[in-house]
């Protein structure tokens, strides 16, 4: 926290209703955001017991430089997956870091289960244990006006966090929704909420604090401000958005489409950014304290009555990621359909990236004849989108045995049914948008959360030319980025101001509110978080050298050609190589 | 040369003819429309990405994408 020489942590146990606040000096050397939270979650975590066992620990933190400066905007969230079983990660926007800041609190540590569904509802002053029971079951919506309705008095600074039925069935990838269209949305954060009986969290915060050196600091907040208003670094994120990349992946060969049998989609120009700009944009919205806009809102009209013409207008939230998952990767090639499934996604509250990989790997499995029309109940085609709605609805209810595993992930299901070969996750987390080259396919496997954003591999590929892998360079580059986003991750800043945020801005941010941090100082902390989540994998029983990449992502040509597994497995040894090299750099 | 809506900010035009010198490469004609190298992406000739240093010859058709962005 600002002008503190300790971290604020706020502890919760759901079952005794008991909460206690410490002050932990040892946890600044880690910055805040992912690096106070990934001491806390090995702190609390029982590797022994499964992941939705009641004593599993919900951690949140805010970042050093949270609010105070522009598109510091994010709230990391840990866990262990129940997912993948093994490091959960996750960062959401909206006005969650803000109300926590003016809350006073650095982090949120919650643990135990409650006695029944519950809001937990926090301030500056108090946390209420509010019973949500007669909300259990409803959707998400219904969370946020009633939260609202209680929390009146907070309009404007209040943030409300809650999961819908995915959460509470526990379906393994189910999200957790930040203020309406932001989302935890990896991982199976909105899973581990309902383990723990934890309908929706409210924190209001009020808090006023004061700037010390108002002339210094504002001079370091406006140059941040003119680079993320009027250079080109942001600009992108507001005008079309991430979108954008629909057309450059498939020209390229790197867009994955119908459960990635193809590289490209004969209907891409339908679902391009601008397809999307043209047909359905009608709103631009910021996470509080951004002012680049960069959330694209989408609208379609649906009839909500058989009879009398009655239709309604639904407003839902794309990006790139969905448009791939909810659209190329399910063969649906009308964008007011993708948006429709995304609102069916949404309302379900699951992750809107593993809800698609899992039903495109159902649809294939289905046509193969590895399951049958009675387990899938309605006859899953590419580009069948009213099925795909269905289906959703299917997963969150555990209808039958088939949606029950299809709820565990694509992993478990094709380990049950077959098709592992086209079951296209790495290490259990559903895949990215991306099928760039070696460094989105081992940027995923070897990162920490077997992400796309654990490393940016896309990024790697991009630079890199044909017929010149060097597999220690791949392996160089993924792990210097990885590290380098541990410390931008301890801030929280938004990745998509990454080139905004150098280290140089960093240093003079911080100088600006009277911490004189080096270089050096951010490089060791880089070092320490990173440490710290290796540790955390290794307990939860993470391997490297165990990982096994289906053979799809070798079949199919990426933007680079067809990638060879040998050289795969071979750059996912070298990053082995070196991060063992670097453990023993930071124990010395 | 081809670009998108995205490049309206440093072209008014979409198609571009282009003369260039020999030996020119794909860095080249990005540059000679305007658009600056950190935010030129894929390139596509004939279906297919290219380096930025490939060199051009006469008649090429390129397609200048905007870079992959994302966290």
């Amino acid at each position: 926290m600002i002008y503190q020489k300790t971290v604020r942590v706020l502890y919760i146990d759901m079952q005794a209703k008991k909460i206690r606040i410490v002050e932990r000096e040892d946890l600044k050397q880690y910055i805040g955001g992912v690096g106070v939270a990934s001491i806390l979650l090995e702190e609390n975590m029982r590797p022994e017991l499964p992941p939705l066992d009641p004593a599993q620990p919900i951690v949140f933190a805010i970042g050093g430089l949270s609010t105070i400066y522009p598109v510091i905007t994010k709230t990391v969230a840990m866990f262990i997956s129940p997912l993948t079983g093994e490091l959960g990660e996750s960062y959401a926007g909206g006005r969650m870091a803000l109300t926590m800041f003016s809350a006073g609190f650095d982090a949120i540590v919650i643990y135990n289960k409650a006695v029944k569904p519950t809001i937990l509802s926090i301030s500056a002053n108090d946390v209420n244990f509010r019973d949500a029971e007669p909300l259990w079951g409803t959707g998400k919506d219904n969370v946020g006006q009633v939260v609202r309705a209680f929390e009146h008095k907070h309009s404007g600074k209040r943030s409300t966090i809650r999961i819908g039925p995915g959460g509470e069935n526990q379906v393994a990838y189910a999200c957790v929704t930040v203020d309406r269209y932001r989302h935890f949305g990896r991982l199976g954060l909105g899973a581990v909420f309902g383990s723990k009986y934890l309908k929706a969290i409210s924190i209001a915060g009020g808090r006023d604090i004061p700037i010390r050196n108002f002339q210094s600091y504002f001079k370091t907040y406006r140059e941040i401000f003119e680079r993320c208003t009027k250079s080109d670094v942001m600009a992108k994120y507001h005008d079309t958005g991430t979108p954008i990349n629909v057309e450059p992946l498939n020209e390229a060969g790197a867009l994955p489409t119908l459960n990635m049998r193809q590289n490209r989609f004969e209907h891409a120009d339908k679902v391009s950014g601008e397809a999307f700009s043209q047909d359905c944009l009608v709103r631009k919205l910021s996470c509080s304290g951004c002012p680049v806009g960069c959330i694209h809102l989408g609208q379609f009209r649906r009839e909500f009555a058989a009879h009398g013409h009655e239709y309604e207008t639904i407003t839902v939230g794309y990006d790139y990621e969905l448009i791939f998952a909810l659209g190329t990767f399910l063969g649906l090639s009308d964008p007011k359909e993708i948006l429709e499934l995304i609102e069916e996604v949404e309302l379900a509250g699951l992750d809107a990236m593993s809800a698609g990989v899992v039903l495109g790997w159902a649809t294939e499995a289905l046509e193969k004849g590895l399951v049958t029309n009675e387990d899938t109940i309605v006859p899953l085609v590419f580009g069948s989108y009213k099925e795909y709605c269905a289906a959703v609805h299917y997963i969150v209810s555990g209808e039958n045995e088939f949606y029950k595993n299809l709820g565990r992930g694509v992993k478990y299901a094709s380990e049950v049914y077959g098709g592992q070969s086209f079951a296209m996750h790495v290490s259990g987390n559903e895949m990215a948008g991306y099928h760039t080259g070696y460094g989105s396919l081992v940027g995923a496997a070897v990162g920490a959360r077997h992400s796309h954003l654990c490393n940016g591999g896309y990024s790697v590929d991009q630079g890199m030319k044909d017929g010149n892998i060097d597999p220690d360079k791949i392996a160089d580059a993924l792990l210097a980025e990885e590290v380098e986003r541990c410390m931008l991750n301890s801030l929280v800043i938004c990745l998509f101001a990454r080139k905004v945020y150098d280290r140089g801005t960093i240093l003079s941010a911080f100088a600006a509110i009277g911490e004189n941090m080096t270089d050096d100082d951010l490089t060791a902390a880089a070092r320490r978080i990173f440490a710290t989540k290796l540790r955390i994998k290794k307990a939860l029983g993470f391997r490297l050298r165990s990982v096994k990449l289906p053979k799809r992502f070798f079949e199919t040509p990426s933007m680079h050609g067809q990638l060879d597994e040998a050289t795969a497995y071979e750059i996912m040894a070298k990053y082995q190589e070196k991060i063992t090299a670097l453990e023993s750099a930071v124990k010395g | 040369m081809t670009t998108g809506g995205w490049a309206a900010r440093y072209t008014d035009e979409r198609i571009t003819f282009l003369e260039i010198s020999e030996n020119s490469t794909v860095a080249d004609a990005i540059s000679a429309v305007g658009i600056p190298a950190s935010e030129a992406g894929i390139v596509v000739l004939d279906g297919k990405a290219v380096p930025k240093d490939h060199l051009l010859s006469n008649g090429d058709e390129i397609k200048i994408h905007p870079l992959i962005i994302g966290g």
